[in-house]
């Protein structure tokens, strides 16, 4: 008796794909909202329901993918919760707000790259390697900026 | 309590050590780890773990408490710093910080190495030219206080001294090339000698020489200033 029905790989990979666009797609929608509202709730969100289907990923997605998983983590264990905020104040936000629009155009990018297939993900990667750059940027900025 | 000096390796009495090291021993891990400097090692001795036994919390604190009080009748000490890795923590001796801070009338910071923003890096008052004792757990490569001391000294205050419950090889050596003075507890050689029930499988782990302890600590120092 065929106690448990075990859907195959293809089968597998289309639900896989078709979650992660939806996460990218929500993770963008939510995050229109304005820097003041913008707790990295919806990044957070999208890292969670990302991270466990990794494994039925490859190529490309899992590499974009594992990009994303790391920033996320970064981004929100430095520029949220205990940053000392009345220290840096306008700054900070500043540098949240471009990261927020960074993050948007990366899930963006994602959700429409899953759309179209076949799909080498060439956008997602150039707006991940933005976002990459305009973070550590924004660090380093604001590191100097609290060092003048 | 009597130390036999407040500088150095084993600053402990026999006694003392006695005393400490079965402590230590509820904390010992013997498996492959990683360090954060790269490398690995075959033990590990997991301090907030032992700080959840309150009767080894309290032999700690004691000590630790102790030695402060006995550090500040030659050296003024205004602030102690005790080491949190952000994404673990609480880690090294935090759990014991506010205990320490309440017995000594000391102010504690925290110094926060991994956080990539400088104003996070340390939680507490932090002024320039206060003199800093760090209190620290465990000391492998020495990576991690490095880190720490140039924070602090970043905030123009000053780092005076270091203590570590346990000295482990090569740290205190990678740490003094730099130009960092620690004290430590108890070395690897005094655990081995009073711990006391290692199993067989342990002690030869503890036994396994650490090559790669041996680091250059400058590109940590330079990394954070």
């Amino acid at each position: 008796m065929q106690i448990l029905s075990l859907p195959g790989n293809a089968e597998v990979r289309a639900w896989v794909v078709a979650d992660i666009r939806q996460s990218a797609s929500l993770a963008a929608e939510a995050m229109e909202a304005p820097a003041a509202d913008f707790f990295f709730r919806p990044t957070a969100e999208f890292k969670m329901n990302v991270e466990h289907v990794l494994i039925s990923t490859d190529g490309n997605l899992r590499l974009c993918l594992s990009f994303l998983v790391l920033i996320i983590k970064d981004i929100t264990e430095n520029l949220a919760g205990d940053v000392p905020y009345d220290a840096l104040g306008v700054e900070l936000d500043t540098a949240r707000a471009n990261v927020q629009r960074g993050l948007r155009a990366a899930f963006r990018s994602l959700a429409s790259d899953l759309a179209s297939t076949p799909s080498d993900f060439s956008d997602t990667f150039e707006k991940c390697s933005a976002l990459a750059a305009e973070y550590f940027s924004a660090i380093e900025r604001l590191n100097r900026r609290e060092g003048s | 309590m009597r130390f036999q000096s407040l500088y150095g390796s084993g600053i402990l009495t026999a006694e003392d050590k006695r005393r400490l090291a079965p402590a230590l021993s509820a904390g010992l891990t013997c498996s492959e780890h990683s360090l954060t400097g790269g490398g690995r090692r075959h033990y590990f001795i997991d301090l907030p773990r032992v700080l959840t036994h309150p009767d080894s919390a309290s032999l700690i604190v004691n000590m630790l408490t102790d030695y402060i009080r006995q550090l500040q009748q030659t050296t003024q000490i205004d602030r102690l710093a005790f080491v949190d890795i952000s994404s673990r923590g609480p880690s090294g001796l935090v759990p014991c910080q506010v205990a320490i801070s309440l017995a000594t009338k000391v102010p504690g910071v925290t110094i926060r190495p991994e956080k990539r923003l400088f104003n996070s890096q340390v939680v507490g008052d932090l002024r320039p030219n206060d003199r800093v004792l760090f209190l620290c757990d465990v000391l492998t490569t020495g990576q991690t206080l490095a880190h720490a001391y140039a924070i602090v000294a970043r905030h123009q205050a000053e780092p005076v001294h270091a203590l570590f419950v346990y000295e482990g090889d090569s740290g205190r050596a990678n740490l003094e090339a730099v130009g960092i003075r620690t004290s430590s507890f108890m070395r690897k050689d005094d655990f081995l000698a009073n711990a006391g029930g290692l199993r067989e499988s342990d002690e030869k782990a503890l036994r396994e020489p650490e090559p790669w302890n041996c680091t250059d600590l400058l590109p940590a120092l330079v990394a954070q200033i």
